[in-house]
């Protein structure tokens, strides 16, 4: 991201924001409430576009065609109607994956991620931390290139914690390993940066 | 949280007590009062009186419910799927919709007393008068619950599912259409009692048979207790139609029900 600034109504979001992430790096952005670390995903998943400045991948433009990025909203965003194995599926059936090989591929990794014996239960029948945590599966089961993940606090308590890095592994498979941006992550085991964001828009008075 | 919540056996049953009894009350009340006043029958017939006529005309009552129901039902499904279709093309066509929404809205304030007998006048007493003026009623509640429903999709699901690379079709299927379900069903329940009351009014300014027809035929020949008699027929057969919608929602959306604890 190269001098990234974003104006939402009056209130300019984000100002000058550079930021860089190597290969196989995992880097964690800390800021206020308020700093504008969900808009930057918003802009790297295409839900908005920057003003100024720009963004690219591999000195290219970032093309915006669904194939970079597994994102994890901030609030979970799974599906009321659809069961938990059929939620965390739901990348690999836009994906063309058939439903049967997808959930073959998904259960295996429920235990990983604390979520044996939800597999068809509803995320209404679910705790905060477990919902969480099926989102994040719903993430790392798409495996794409590069993982952004906002706030995935169900990993900051700590027995699922160790699970879910344990299954954030096996689901990456044996590549390079993924590049993640992530807000507030706890895991401390990979090559970790941090990057900060301290300021909090303030909209003009 | 195990699968089969248990409910307190005959739990439904004594909730539904209150309505009963003060259903019960009011007959009651209105039966003692035509004993004491002694009105005439002609004027006001008891409930026991109206109940008994049901008893006697009750195959006349049946051979004219089914007729009804037909035109109910057959109206109401071209009036649903129309509307479904419809939907779809708004949902995609936010142009279109700005367009029609003006005419479906006239639509709803045509007085149902004039477009009646002139469907009549233009489709014969056959079934086609029904079915347009039930789907006239029915259509756009229906519409708008579809369309409302696709708009109260979750923007964070649809942000998702278009980081998956999800075309527009794709989040319609997955993520507009599920959303939709429960404002449809809600809209079906409304609909359907429409429907019924629709069907019966264009039978009453004109056709062979059903339920409308016996109402003129004992109004015309000051039948009071056979008009009221068919009005029970009527509205019991609205009820049931009522609850197999209900029934219908609770089998095809368990989701909504998943997580509340009763
Ligand atoms: N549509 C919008 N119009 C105007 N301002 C907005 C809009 N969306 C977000 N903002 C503002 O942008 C700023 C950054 O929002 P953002 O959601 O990125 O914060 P955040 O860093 O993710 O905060 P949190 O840690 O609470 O999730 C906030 O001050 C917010 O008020
Ligand atoms: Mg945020």
């Amino acid at each position: 991201m190269r001098n990234v600034g974003v104006t939402l109504g009056e209130t300019a979001v984000l100002d000058d924001v550079s930021l860089h992430v190597g290969q196989g790096e995992f880097v964690s952005i800390l800021g206020p409430s308020g700093a504008g670390k969900s808009t930057l995903f918003r802009l790297l998943t295409g839900a908005l576009a920057p003003d100024r400045g720009e963004i690219l991948r591999d000195c290219a433009p970032l093309k915006l065609d669904g194939q970079t990025f597994a994102f994890m909203p901030q609030r979970d965003a799974l599906m009321p109607w659809r069961r938990i194995i059929d939620n965390v599926i739901l990348g690999l059936e836009v994906q063309g994956v058939p439903r049967a090989e997808a959930r073959a591929r998904a259960l295996p990794l429920f235990v990983e991620f604390g979520l044996e014996g939800f597999e068809q239960r509803y995320p209404a029948e679910l705790s905060g931390g477990m919902r969480q945590r099926a989102a994040l599966l719903r993430t790392v089961i798409q495996a794409r290139p590069i993982q952004l993940l906002d706030e995935p606090s169900a990993c900051s308590t700590r027995s699922p914690a160790h699970r879910c890095s344990a299954g954030w592994k096996t689901a990456g498979g044996p590549r390079a390993g993924p590049r993640c941006l992530s807000p507030m992550m706890c895991a401390r085991r990979w090559p970790f940066r941090i990057a900060s964001m301290c300021c909090r828009a303030v909209p003009p008075a | 949280m195990s699968k089969g919540r248990p409910r307190p056996a005959g739990g439904r049953l004594a909730r539904g007590l209150p309505a009963l009894a003060s259903v019960v009350g009011a007959v009651l009340l209105w039966e003692i009062y035509v004993r004491l006043s002694g009105i005439s029958p002609l004027v006001l017939p008891a409930p026991s009186r109206v109940i008994e006529q049901m008893g006697v005309n009750r195959a006349l009552l049946w051979e004219n419910t089914l007729p009804t129901l037909s035109a109910t039902l057959t109206g109401f499904a071209f009036s649903v799927s129309i509307a479904f279709a419809l939907s779809v093309a708004l949902d995609f066509l936010p142009k279109l919709r700005r367009a029609l929404f003006p005419i479906f809205v006239v639509s709803q304030t045509l007085p149902l007393v004039a477009i009646a007998p002139l469907a009549v006048l233009w489709f014969g007493f056959g079934l086609t008068p029904k079915i347009l003026l039930v789907a006239l009623v029915t259509f756009f509640p229906m519409l708008v619950a579809l369309v409302d429903g696709y708009e109260s999709t979750d923007p964070e699901i649809e942000t998702l599912m278009r980081s998956m690379g999800a075309s527009r079709w794709k989040v319609f299927r997955a993520a507009r259409f599920p959303s939709a379900m429960p404002y449809f069903f809600a809209g079906l329940r409304i609909s359907i009692t429409y429907a019924v009351v629709a069907a019966i009014f264009s039978e009453y300014v004109g056709a062979r048979a059903g339920l409308g027809i016996v109402i003129l035929n004992a109004k015309n020949s000051f039948r009071p207790d056979l008009m009221l008699a068919a009005v029970v027929v009527s509205s019991t057969l609205t009820l049931v139609l009522f609850g197999v919608s209900a029934l219908l929602q609770r089998a095809l959306l368990r989701w909504r029900e998943a997580g509340q604890t009763r």
